[in-house]
């Protein structure tokens, strides 16, 4: 699912670890907001023609969880692609342990964030071209597909 | 350790007269009132979200995004928003 080398231009399907991961919390259901930042590792979903356009300025990630954190009798269905909210992603080196893309919790992040992620070497895999249709695919069926 | 854990060492060493107690849990734990979600912190997998029937692979969903793409008979035109940011 992944390329022996990551591509040479940043492309859709590439995951990277140490993003900054934006969520907004309520509390206490008052109406006030908390924002917090922490670090993780994402899967770029910013289609390439969009990532290449000079007057954009934004990419969009989806956060990456280990599948371990999800009940044990539900991974298979995440390994299996039968869920809507997921992707399933192998393991990758020592710093991509199996895992799956959560599309329920997205960041927006400046193009700039991830340039500096690829040059800081934490840019860790980049997806087969098979991969990436796949992605394409589970986005739109994430999106688009109702129950 | 998770829940089923914890389950199964108090099953074990319940003394026979809390088994019928312990089993009473089991049920409850099975009838879904007990949020499964104590010991994973995280949004977990909603039953809902499960909604294909069939194991699928990679090559199942790129063949339908080939499919999806050769469906777009005409060109998509883009339009400039950066005066918005």
């Amino acid at each position: 699912m992944y390329l022996p080398e990551s591509r040479r231009e940043v492309s859709q399907g590439d995951v990277f670890d140490h993003v900054a991961l934006l969520s907004v919390t309520e509390p206490i259901g008052n109406g006030e907001l908390n924002v917090q930042l922490r670090e993780g590792q994402a899967i770029l979903l910013t289609h390439d023609c969009e990532y290449d356009k000079p007057s954009n300025l934004w990419v969009l990630v989806a956060e990456i969880r280990l599948i371990s954190e999800i009940p044990t009798g539900n991974q298979g269905h995440i390994r299996q692609y039968r869920t809507r909210n997921t992707f399933y992603l192998e393991s990758f080196t020592d710093r991509l342990p199996e895992s799956y893309v959560d599309f329920r919790r997205l960041t927006q992040l400046p193009k700039s964030v991830v340039a500096s992620l690829v040059g800081s070497n934490n840019r860790l895999a980049s997806l087969t071209d098979e991969a990436r249709l796949a992605l394409q695919r589970q986005i739109a069926i994430f999106f688009g597909y109702g129950r | 350790m998770s829940t089923i854990d914890i389950l199964f060492y108090e099953v074990q060493e319940a003394p026979d007269e809390m088994l019928e107690e312990v089993l009473d849990f089991v049920r409850f734990l099975k009838a879904g009132r007990f949020a499964p979600s104590v010991s994973v912190p995280h949004p977990g997998m909603d039953e809902d979200e499960v909604v294909f029937d069939k194991p699928r692979t990679i090559a199942d969903l790129a063949n339908e995004q080939r499919a999806f793409l050769a469906s777009i008979s005409q060109p998509l035109i883009d339009i400039d928003l950066s005066s918005q940011e």
